[in-house]
């Protein structure tokens, strides 16, 4: 066969590979669109593995000066961090004037090694300035959950955070790509000031309870709830997962984040 | 009587060296794009020239098995232990297009054709892998058209610099077609 002719068939077998690729793309899109059901908007999942631990290890978590992690006031203990994005934001104020409410977050882990603990970082509506949980004294919330797998191998691909009081953090994703050359979404969290921005959040175990709570458990299910009881919109709400130990490779952590509106 | 090697300890030499290169420049060189197969500009160079120079099948994969198993051992994503697989593909691919094209690499469109398909290749072992080790499809799968453009393009173009340079390497006379010395 003359050159030519080769050179046309050979871009012609890419083509063909780059069809069969769309066709995949649209079926398995097809198949996505109609497994998540349309009758419950406001139902949010997520699903994080081992390789959403992408900070640490390390014995702080973001705000601006380093707090713990873990039950108490100090830092300590090698932790590694994940952040997901929760799709639902608490809402505070005048219940007349807006729909207020809290955001229900159900968890189930699977082959949890050591420690998890979970932390909630609001990103004000607009310019993202961020509060979290607060770790220490009064009015202190947070949710532990403890687990009995063994540990797997540390991350290699994790790295700390730099201290500072502006973090670039990298979210957990529904939709990863397989592709190397696509970095994850990183999203800014920064912080006015020490001592600011630690009392709008909440964990409770309890909506009623809208101050939180620190709970400990060892049941890989459960919910807790994420409360505002702050005067700001809060635009973006992301949860921090931190783990004590690296986690092994069948470990998945499966979220299901709901809005609930506040009694009257 | 002792049996000549297939490759000579020269072209052994070239080979891991372009191996090398290859891995060094998937680990060194980020470019910020973040479009899927962005890096197949750069890292097809290597496998192409390094394959252009030796003209002998087999060349392409040596340099894929020597690059891939750096990445496997080197690597830092978490499947990097798997990078050997995508590696070789594209060392093989490369081969088999030389092989069809007579080893012409020093042709823009035959570069093309190589780096587009091996950068494909590539793409279609990654999600192979991904898909074999349980990671649900709807994660990875969805976007995986747009994906298989972008692989293409970007393999395509680093194949047509790479024929650039294999015949400015010829024209200057650095290295001669079907004149690399191999009296290891």
């Amino acid at each position: 066969m003359e050159f030519g002719r080769r050179v046309v068939l050979a871009v012609g077998v890419l083509v063909v590979v780059v069809a069969v690729s769309f066709l995949v793309d649209t079926a398995v899109r097809g198949a996505y669109l109609q497994n998540n059901d349309p009758a419950v908007p406001l139902l949010h999942t997520a699903t994080a593995d081992r390789e959403d631990f992408r900070h640490g290890p390390q014995s702080w978590r973001p705000y601006a000066t380093p707090i713990a992690i873990g039950p108490g006031d100090l830092p300590s203990g090698d932790w590694y961090l994940a952040f997901v994005e929760l799709g639902a934001v608490p809402v505070s104020g005048n219940p007349v004037l807006s729909r207020t409410g809290s955001v229900r977050v159900d968890y189930r882990f699977t082959d949890l090694a050591g420690t998890a603990s979970f932390s909630v970082y609001g990103l004000r509506a607009g310019d993202g300035r961020t509060w979290t949980n607060r770790q220490s004294g009064y009015g202190t919330s947070g949710y532990y959950v403890s687990g009995t797998a063994a540990p797997g191998e540390p991350p290699r691909w994790a790295s700390p955070l730099p201290q500072g009081d502006r973090y670039t953090v990298e979210t957990a994703e529904p939709l990863r790509s397989a592709d190397d050359d696509v970095v994850r979404d990183t999203r800014m969290f920064w912080f006015d000031r020490a001592g600011s921005g630690l009392d709008a959040l909440h964990i409770t175990a309890d909506p009623a309870a809208r101050a939180g709570q620190v709970t400990e458990t060892a049941e890989p299910e459960g919910s807790f709830y994420v409360t505002h009881t702050g005067g700001n919109v809060i635009g973006d709400l992301f949860l921090m997962i931190a783990v004590d130990r690296p986690q092994p490779e069948s470990f998945e952590l499966r979220l299901e984040s709901t809005f609930v509106e506040d009694r009257r | 009587m002792k049996r000549p090697s297939y490759f000579s300890l020269y072209e052994i030499a070239l080979l891991s060296l372009f191996g090398a290169l290859a891995f060094v420049i998937r680990m060194a060189i980020k470019i910020p794009l973040h479009i899927p197969g962005n890096s197949g500009i750069l890292w097809v160079l290597p496998v192409i020239v390094g394959a252009a120079l030796v003209r002998k099948p087999g060349a392409g994969t040596y340099i894929g098995i020597v690059s891939g198993l750096l990445a496997s051992f080197f690597g830092l994503e978490a499947l990097h232990v798997f990078d050997i697989f995508k590696y070789t593909a594209m060392g093989v691919t490369v081969d088999i297009v030389s092989i069809a094209f007579g080893y012409r690499l020093d042709h823009p469109a035959v570069g093309f054709v190589a780096g587009a398909a091996g950068n494909l290749v590539k793409m279609v072992v990654n999600y192979a892998v991904h898909l074999l080790l349980g990671v649900q499809g709807t994660f990875i799968l969805i976007g995986i058209g747009v994906s298989s453009v972008t692989h293409l393009v970007f393999g395509g173009l680093g194949g047509i610099l790479a024929a650039l340079i294999i015949g400015r390497l010829y024209r200057a006379g650095v290295v001669h077609q079907g004149d690399v010395p191999d009296d290891g």
